[in-house]
């Protein structure tokens, strides 16, 4: 087939070219109007269909499939497309149930025909996530006295909410736990965990206080929801806290720490209590400690009265000696607090324990010449009087010379024996 | 610190051993047995704080820190080895002087002693030891 293009009357000539078919084209897009979706929840899958080519498209037909979901519409038509026109087909497409996070492919595909009968076809795809059908939200708000944003005092308390969901067309039962920093006490409920019953479709609302009991900077973690389907447990956890509630206030920390930990009876050590102020104010502190039985004091002080600056801290040491033999769990030390706005409350350290053993025997009498004491000096490696004040010189010499003649008489053994032997021989 | 206090007792532990050899050489054994146990009890005794803090001073660990190594445990060593020093010294010193006088007597007399007649254990050693013994050579 030809077709005329051009006739010029006054020479009498036709231009004519030969005549070509044109084809349609098919442009797809395809989109939903949510990335992510709850269990069970109808979205709307969008595919926009461009003829982009010369000739309409006719018989157009959509047909739409899902991994997991549910296709309202799975198959739609359109009788014909002209050139450069756009077709927007809406698919409503459900979300499966599921207990655990999964993704959900949505795929369609454009089937058309030009003139000819000939079929032009092209698909498209895209992928929707999909939520558990429990999900749990938790909120927290800083309640009573809030000084600022995230802050609070010691007198406050945060309101903690928890929402729970179920978007499933069944009921389920839930095990709710949300842990609270270790310094915190819920207040109005025993326990942070809850057996909820939360029937198809239900929301529900767990609320309760939590009050903190020393100042700092706080985090809370995520709240947990437990269930079981189908014979398998499933946990989902909230969504996390990003937000630092600040706690303003005074706290006090007192350390317990002694120079050695293994003694012999009549060393001495030293203990070291340290209380820190590590609160936002000032604090009035009276620091005690005691010296248990068992224990002598030598020197320095056991208490101490004052205060304490935020941030600043105070040490005191004392010197103690090991009497008897054990072991014995120093008690702690404590600290009677008092802040600016009077309210009192006590820091207690640490118990450590001190050994004392009697490898060095306190008994001196025996020293210089008991052969069980210098067993134990080979086994320990050490002399007497490593470390050991109330060692006299006499014994330190005892020791010394008993160990010199030791060595010469084992020395002197081969020799003393060749020259007896040798006197025999020649005598 | 712990590599001065190491060179420290070595140099003191060596002038120790030194002095105890040259008194053993030029002055007399018995000296420098005397010595070798009168430096450091008497030490002990003047100044039993600053010794017994030195002999207890801990210088290696060995067997992955079981076995410790004190000042002492050096001493006894250096003990043990000078006191062996002397009495070989003296045990050998012996031995030779007494061939030496064996032999001017053998000169002076001109025969051995009663060798020859026992068969046993002991006639065989003594000949063991007249003929490599002690003979001045």
């Amino acid at each position: 087939m030809v077709r005329v293009i051009y006739i010029n009357p006054d020479t009498r000539e036709a231009s004519i070219e030969t005549f070509r078919q044109g084809a349609p084209g098919i442009e797809i897009e395809a989109l939903a109007d949510k990335t992510i979706c709850d269990s069970n929840e109808e979205i709307s899958s969008i595919i926009i269909l461009t003829n982009s080519g010369t000739v309409p498209l006719h018989g157009i037909i959509l047909t739409t499939g899902s991994s997991a979901g549910v296709v309202g519409e799975p198959q739609l038509q359109h009788a014909v497309l002209d050139p450069l026109k756009v077709k927007k087909f809406i698919v409503p497409v459900t979300a499966p149930v599921t207990p655990v996070a999964r993704n959900m492919l949505i795929e369609s595909r454009i089937t058309g025909y030009d003139s000819r009968g000939i079929a032009y076809s092209d698909p498209a795809s895209f992928e929707v996530q999909v939520r558990p059908y429990v999900s749990i939200d938790k909120k927290v708000e800083a309640a009573g006295k809030v000084s600022g944003t995230n802050e609070m005092e010691t007198d406050g308390y945060f309101r903690i909410t928890l929402r729970l969901r179920n978007t499933a067309g069944f009921g389920t039962i839930l095990d709710i736990r949300d842990e609270l920093p270790s310094s915190m006490i819920p207040q109005d409920v025993e326990r942070t965990q809850w057996k909820v019953s939360l029937d198809a479709g239900a929301t529900k609302e767990i609320s309760y206080n939590a009050k903190p009991t020393e100042s700092g900077s706080f985090t809370f973690g995520p709240a947990v929801a437990q269930w079981e389907d189908g014979g398998e447990t499933y946990t989902v956890d909230s969504e996390p806290i990003t937000e630092i509630f600040r706690v303003r206030g005074s706290k006090a920390i007192v350390e317990k720490s002694i120079a050695s930990g293994y003694l012999h009876a009549g060393e001495s050590t030293e203990i070291v209590v340290t209380a820190t102020n590590a609160g936002a104010s000032k604090v009035s502190m009276i620091l005690t400690d005691r010296v248990p039985e068992g224990l002598s004091l030598m020197s320095g002080k056991v208490t101490w009265e004052g205060e304490l600056e935020a941030g600043a801290s105070k040490k005191i040491s004392y010197v103690v000696k090991a009497i008897d033999i054990g072991t014995i769990r120093l008690p702690a030390a404590g600290a009677d607090c008092t802040d600016e706005e009077g309210k009192h409350y006590t820091a207690v350290s640490d118990t450590p324990v001190v050994y004392i053993d009697d490898a060095l025997n306190a008994d001196h009498s025996q020293v210089s010449n008991s052969g069980a004491s210098y067993q134990a000096y080979a086994h320990t490696g050490q002399i007497p009087g490593s470390g050991n004040t109330e060692l006299t010189r006499i014994e330190a010499a005892g020791f010394m010379l008993s160990a010199f003649i030791t060595l010469f008489l084992l020395l002197a053994i081969i020799p003393a024996i060749m020259y007896l032997f040798i006197r025999g021989v020649y005598k | 610190m712990e590599i001065l206090a190491f060179i420290g007792s070595a140099m003191l532990f060596a002038t120790f051993a030194l002095t105890v050899l040259f008194i053993l050489i030029r002055i007399s054994s018995r000296l420098a047995m005397l010595f070798l146990l009168a430096v450091p009890l008497i030490a002990v005794i003047i100044m039993p704080g600053t010794s017994v803090a030195f002999l207890s001073y801990e210088q290696f660990l060995f067997a992955g820190g079981i076995v410790p190594v004190n000042n002492f445990h050096i001493l006894l060593t250096i003990w043990s080895t000078l006191i062996g020093i002397i009495l070989y010294t003296e045990f050998l010193t012996w031995y030779l002087s007494k061939g030496k006088r064996r032999k001017a007597e053998k000169h002076a007399s001109g025969t051995s002693a009663d060798a020859g007649d026992s068969t046993d254990l002991t006639f065989g050693l003594k000949q063991l030891f007249l003929k490599y013994g002690p003979s001045g050579k």
